[in-house]
């Protein structure tokens, strides 16, 4: 599938999910792009072309890329403070919509800072 | 100054990870970070292969790609790559889009995207970080 076609249709995956939970996500949806407030992410399923995720990948697999402002450095950087400049950077998969939907949710409307968010599997992260 | 036995930059902080290694500070070159590749979990050729798959990228859309320094010893366990500053300006939808796009045949495009600026350019953009 087509890369924008492809993150399109996710986001109109978890716009539809948001809309059966009463969450209404659309104001902060544009081209499949979901943003607010100086934080973003998009979602992408993993499909036969080699952009959407590691070889091997289970076709289907929910990706997301995410970034923003957070004001608590994680954890797992605490050793980083120094470095800290106030912006996180983080990338990984989901079991599902229902966890996809957590985490934009959270990261966007409700603000959570990394290591108040719901479960995922990452794959990279930084400062 | 730079390691002399492996001439790897000396390391700060860690600013981050994925799961092919760890990015840290360059203290020997503001503006540069230094990735080191895990032992025994990756190829021992995985930082030529990400040079080369950076080099790919750079060939179709250069100001959308973070530099990497070429490397001296193809089986070294480190990368030195451009140093990508997170924006906090409204990202640029059309241009996700043509990035998109354009990166369809580079592997894992999407989850390696940053908008951002670096230390040469200090526009902010869409930066695929490896």
């Amino acid at each position: 599938m087509d890369p924008v076609e492809n993150v399109r249709a996710t986001a109109q995956e978890l716009l539809s999910f948001a809309e059966e939970q009463e969450v209404d996500v659309g104001p902060f949806c544009t081209d499949g792009h979901f943003e607010k407030d100086q934080r973003w992410v998009f979602f992408w399923r993993k499909d036969e072309l080699p952009y959407s995720g590691p070889a091997g990948e289970k076709e289907g697999t929910l990706h997301y890329n995410m970034q923003g402002v957070i004001s608590v450095l994680p954890n797992k950087l605490k050793e980083s403070a120094g470095a800290f400049r106030g912006a996180w950077t983080e990338a990984g998969t989901f079991e599902n919509v229902e966890q996809a939907f957590a985490l934009l949710k959270a990261w966007l409307l409700d603000r959570k800072e990394v290591d108040e968010l719901p479960s995922r599997s990452v794959r990279r992260y930084g400062i | 100054m730079p390691n002399g036995q492996t001439g790897r930059p000396r390391i700060g902080r860690e600013l981050g990870r994925g799961a092919e290694g760890v990015v840290y500070e360059n203290l020997d070159q503001p503006g540069w970070v230094v990735k080191e590749f895990y032992q025994g979990a990756t190829s021992p050729l995985q930082a030529g292969n990400e040079f080369a798959n950076l080099e790919k990228a750079r060939t179709i859309r250069p100001d959308n790609v973070v530099k990497a320094q070429a490397l001296a010893d193809p089986r070294q366990g480190w990368i030195v790559k451009e140093e990508v500053y997170p924006s906090n300006t409204p990202s640029d939808k059309n241009q996700e889009n043509e990035v998109l796009r354009d990166f369809q045949n580079i592997h894992d495009a999407p989850g390696n995207l940053m908008w951002g600026t670096t230390t040469d350019n200090p526009t902010p953009r869409w930066l695929l970080i490896e």
